[in-house]
């Protein structure tokens, strides 16, 4: 075996085997050794990963091995590196090692830190394993094991029964989108005969299917990247993720597995091109954007806002694939893993010193008390917002010129009231959060730890760096390629950012406007209340879930079981038990019964006999 | 000398188990798990020796030769597969039936269950194969009757009367077989011809006994309420042996036997599977009761087995067989654990759980490991067995079974809102101070260890199932064509 190919599967095998280090490392011992397994592990594994970037060449690391045989099916496995995977892995390891190291001061006060970084390490290796397979069946594997640590991470304190909820919510409600993603495989790989990524895109390029078949296969697929990537209608459970230690919210839920779904479109993008779906991943994506900048725009908890916003900008990106071009939304999936791990965490500083208070509007005023995570955070914002020069400005600006370029007026419509709202909830959440007068919250916090700070560093640093390699890492990616670019737009965004920025700024800031007149206009309220909850799709579901499926189907089903069907069999048993009582009266005893009986029966036969 | 003495050699030192339990009380359980360990390694023999295709070590002991009533034993690839559950299970059991009340005749009784469990999976003589199905019956009624729950005779009565009516089905079956044939011998029906509504006469009784046997729906009530009612070991046997019995039987006496008329009937076939698969699915959804829900959940597996088998390519079959494999271990565990809150909570209720990860964290891990199994996460057997009978079940019927997936969903829908309720979430109050909540012996752990980490390794490595029987499956599947 090429030495790239199983340093690139020892990539993926040393977090799982630091995972059960670290699990039997600090369970018999002291339980914050765990911590150090996992820093080394994480340290390790994003050195060989860059090790596996700079060697990548010209061509991708292949290696494919056939897992199992059945009939006449061959299930195969294998990885395929390309410089797509490779950034994601590092994107996956970088911040994961990150987070590994802030979580020392975020979960200080934790019980079970063995278990915290079992769960951590197994879930980063899985997401390098999800880049790294060559196949669909391998995706489904690591995408489920991503899925279950997410799981196990919401649902961390598992005792409270809103994390043990979210936990639920998140896990069937992926798996919703999973089992569609399922079909979808199996429908490839019996009617295309392939599951391995290239071969389907070549057979795309080939126009070996028919567009209708393609179409079919894209879709279901795409359910189950709507799921994971928590677009309209299976984005709930995002919201409810936030559950988890911010420290899960920051690497899970917003730097990398939400990911997946994006990575997935990507990796299929010449499938889905040829098969016409990705004009579904548009309109998806750009409703979605919609939805949730309108969110987040209405909602008060710092972690659901930043939420709203992580689905806001997986929707952007699936917009640049849904456009046809797939080096903006790749790009801006980095920009965002980078920035919005950064605001994650930050706002993990805040909770985490802040004693557990998520609702932005009873802090304020922290600026005093912690400078640097202010800063820090704004650095974030001003990314998130697409101000220039920070890194989100690149990516959110092509975004946006190739929806422009690509025409639909719905679909630019809505991406770009979407992309322009970044800047009014991301300042009015700094604002509220960081100015005015403080808190009792506010009062108690202070500076967040060094090994939490430096992490913040690091990624404000890539933050504002990012930028000036913009073109050596497009290159890498995807080669030479085209950028839209409109002057008039860009003009007309930055007014629209500045305009909005002076609003929030009035309201928020200098509080000569108030939003209170706003809200207590019932009509105002209502809008609010819509938008706050993410246009009620979560009280839908919900209904459906109790209502239809439980409510409905199950328990019409358990009336038939033990009415009808198990009703039947009991019934046999009385039927003949009444039987049985009848017979037995028959037997008297009398002699002269048995006489009648006896003749009565002669007579018949007789009858029978004479006249048939 | 190898396939009759592990079916004899249970039963003929069954009498000492109870002889020995005057004498020393510990002495059954150790003679039962010695058994087990001699059935792994004639087992474990086999498989070493087995030439890899065809029927292997075959015995041949004349009984009354005019009837055609002879002794013949032999095994294949399946049959091996089966084996290795038998001595498996052989072995948890006994380990967690360590300290069950009255041992000298519950150990006297699983050792008689034993020998014709073996004798169903090597009997190449149809007569002898029917004989050792009825003789498991025995023992497992008087199981469920002794050791049970509250309502036990009611249970064991449902299931010794229904699934002995079902018997007679297939008897018949047999009857109107050998009638037509004068041969019970597996190799010669294999040349035989018959008349195409004959077999289908033949087909029909036969299934009737073995569907109640698996059990699909609408043949599935006595299942829950001897589920219910049984130990917790001996619901092991029931759910990971007895129900492969049926599925076995499909297979071997009617698939491989009437390849024609199983075609005719395989859209029936898949029906039911599908309708078992949904049907179970919701039922386990409304369900309150912990150990039912997870009785529902084996009839929804067995509802891919039968999937897997009505797809009648050598891709359905062997997915339906490495189905059943994973179906014995995962749902084994399940049933050990759901009976352990039981007697930890002394509750059967899903709404009067709660919370009780806090106070049992080691046993509800490994419950949370079992029901992830159950749902299909890959890495355990319950993902490959699900993904090779769907795969399977799509290649035969093409969009139709676009739908199957769609129950995983719901498996994960009632599982995982299960784990939500009674593991997950705040303590329920009382359960604080409850004595009896505490962390399973070393000895109980064992076996719940031994399930895990087999459909783990099965599950990461299933060519170490299907290695064992693929070319037996190709060769048959040869006579669909």
């Amino acid at each position: 075996m090429e030495k790239l190919v199983w340093i690139t599967y020892l990539t993926i095998g040393i977090f799982f085997a630091g995972s059960i280090l670290a699990f039997l490392v600090g369970k018999f011992t002291d339980r914050w050794n765990s911590f150090w397994v996992a820093a080394l592990t994480g340290l390790t594994g994003f050195v060989l990963t860059c090790y596996v970037a700079f060697n990548l060449g010209e061509h991708p690391i292949v290696h494919k091995f056939n897992w199992f045989t059945f009939g006449s099916f061959k299930v195969p496995l294998g990885v395929y590196v390309d410089s797509l995977a490779v950034v994601m892995a590092l994107i996956a390891t970088g911040i994961g090692f990150l987070d590994i190291v802030f979580s020392k001061g975020y979960m200080e006060d934790d019980e079970s830190p063995h278990r915290y970084y079992f769960e951590k390490l197994f879930f980063i290796g899985s997401m390098v394993g999800l880049v790294f397979v060559t196949n669909l069946v391998g995706l489904y594997i690591f995408w489920e094991g991503v899925g279950l640590c997410s799981y196990l991470l919401i649902g961390y304190w598992y005792w409270k029964k809103s994390a043990a909820e979210a936990a639920l919510k998140a896990f069937v409600m992926t798996r919703f989108g999973d089992v569609f993603m399922l079909a979808g495989i199996i429908v490839a790989w019996v009617l295309l005969g392939t599951i391995d990524f290239q071969e389907l895109n070549a057979l795309a390029l080939a126009g070996a299917f028919s567009v209708k078949l393609g179409l079919l296969i894209s879709i279901l697929i795409f359910i189950g990247a709507v799921g994971k990537s928590a677009q309209f209608p299976l984005f709930p459970w995002l919201l409810d993720a936030m559950e988890g230690p911010t420290t899960v919210s920051a690497l899970i839920h917003a730097a990398t597995m939400v990911n997946a779904g994006v990575y997935l479109v990507a990796r299929m993008f010449p499938f889905f091109d040829y098969s016409h779906a990705l004009i579904v991943v548009g309109f998806v994506g750009a409703l979605s954007a919609f939805i949730a900048a309108t969110g987040a725009l209405a909602h008060t908890e710092i972690k659901k806002i930043l939420a709203f916003s992580t689905m806001e900008h997986l929707a952007l990106m699936f917009v640049a694939l849904g456009v046809g071009s797939a080096a903006a939304g790749i790009f801006h999936l980095m920009n965002h893993a980078i920035f919005k791990a950064l605001l994650f965490l930050a706002a993990g500083a805040v909770i985490h010193m802040a004693h557990h208070q998520k609702d932005a509007f009873k802090l304020g005023g922290l600026y005093k008390y912690m400078p640097q995570t202010a800063l820090l955070f704004l650095v974030g914002i001003l990314a998130l917002a697409g101000v220039p020069p920070f890194n989100g400005f690149f990516s959110k600006d092509w975004i946006l010129a190739a929806t422009y370029e690509y025409g639909n007026p719905v679909i630019f419509g809505l991406t770009f009231v979407a992309a322009v709202l970044c800047v009014a909830y991301g300042f009015r959440l700094w604002f509220v959060v960081f100015t005015g007068e403080p808190s009792e919250y506010s009062k108690k916090a202070r500076e967040a730890y060094p090994v939490m700070l430096v992490p913040l560093y690091v990624l404000a640093v890539l933050t504002i760096l990012v930028p000036f390699f913009k073109e050596k890492i497009i290159h890498f990616l995807f080669g030479e390629i085209h950028e839209p670019f409109f002057i008039n737009l860009l003009v007309a965004t930055l007014t629209v950012m500045f305009i909005l920025f002076g609003i929030v700024f009035l309201i928020y800031y200098k509080r000569v406007i108030s939003t209170a007149k706003f809200l207590a206009n019932p009509l105002g309220k209502a809008i609010n209340d819509f938008l706050y909850n993410g246009w009620f799709v979560d009280a839908v579901i919900k209904w459906i879930c109790r209502h239809v499926f439980y409510g409905s189907i199950a328990k019409a089903v358990e009336w038939v079981d033990t009415h009808v069907v198990d009703g039947a069999v009991n019934g046999t048993a009385r039927l003949s038990l009444a039987c049985w009582d009848r017979c037995r009266k028959i037997q008297t005893g009398d002699v002269v019964d048995y006489l009648t009986y006896f003749v009565a029966g002669v007579l018949v036969l007789t009858l029978i006999i004479l006249f048939v | 000398m190898v396939l009759l003495s592990m079916i004899l050699l249970p039963v003929v030192v069954a009498p000492f188990a109870w002889i020995g339990e005057k004498f020393n009380r510990d002495f059954p359980k150790y003679l039962s798990l010695a058994v087990g360990i001699f059935l792994a390694f004639c087992t474990a023999f086999l498989i070493a020796k087995y030439p890899g295709n065809g029927f292997a070590f075959h015995e041949f002991y004349r009984i009354y030769p005019p009837f055609d009533f002879n002794l013949h034993l032999a095994v294949d690839g399946i049959s091996l597969v089966l084996l290795a559950i038998v001595a498996f299970l052989a072995i948890t059991v006994t380990l967690s039936s360590w300290n069950i009340e009255k041992p000298g005749a519950y150990f006297f009784l699983i050792l008689i269950f034993l020998g014709p469990m073996v004798g169903v999976f090597v009997s190449l003589n149809l007569l002898w194969f029917f004989i050792f199905w009825e003789f498991t019956l025995v023992p497992m009624f008087f199981h469920i009757g002794i050791w049970g729950a509250e309502n036990r005779i009611y249970a064991a009565m449902k299931f010794f009367i229904y699934t002995h009516l079902a018997s007679i089905f297939l008897l018949l079956g047999i009857i109107v077989l050998y009638l037509s044939t004068h041969t019970f011998e597996f190799e010669k029906l294999l040349n035989v011809q018959l008349d195409p509504s004959i077999a289908k006469l033949v087909w029909i009784l036969m299934f009737i006994g073995f569907a109640v046997k698996m059990p699909v729906v609408p043949f599935h009530t006595w299942l829950p309420d001897a589920h219910v009612q049984a130990p917790s070991p001996i619901s092991v046997f029931l759910a990971g042996l007895l129900l492969k019995m049926g599925a076995y039987g499909l297979l071997r006496w009617e698939i491989f036997l009437f390849p024609q008329t199983s075609k005719f009937f395989a859209p029936l076939m898949a029906f039911i599977a599908v309708l078992t698969i949904f049907y179970a699915g919701f039922r386990a959804l409304a369900e309150d009761h912990i150990k039912r829900m997870v009785a529902y959940s084996s009839i929804n597996h067995m509802g891919f087995v039968l999937l897997g088998l009505s797809a009648l390519t050598a891709a359905g079959i062997s997915a339906a067989v490495y189905e059943m494999v994973g179906h014995a271990l995962v749902i084994s565990l399940l049933f050990m654990i759901a009976g352990y809150i039981h007697h930890k909570t002394h509750t059967w209720y899903i709404s009067e759980l709660g919370g009780i990860m806090k106070k049992i964290p080691g046993l509800m891990t490994m419950f949370v490991i079992g029901v992830l199994a159950a749902v299909g996460l890959p890495g355990t057997a319950g993902f490959v067995g699900e993904l090779t009978v769907m795969l399977a079940a799509f290649d035969y019927y093409g969009w139709v079974m676009v739908i199957v997936p769609l129950a995983s969903a719901l498996g994960a829908g009632f599982f995982m809102w299960m784990l939500q309720r009674a593991v997950f979430g705040p303590l329920r109050e009382g359960f604080e101070n409850l004595k009896s909540l505490k962390e399973l012996s070393m000895v109980e752990n064992i076996p719940l260890a031994m399930y895990i980490g087999a459909f783990i390794i099965v599950g990461v490595v299933p060519s170490l199932v299907f290695n064992l029987y693929n070319p037996v499956v190709n060769t048959f599947a040869q006579l669909f064509q």
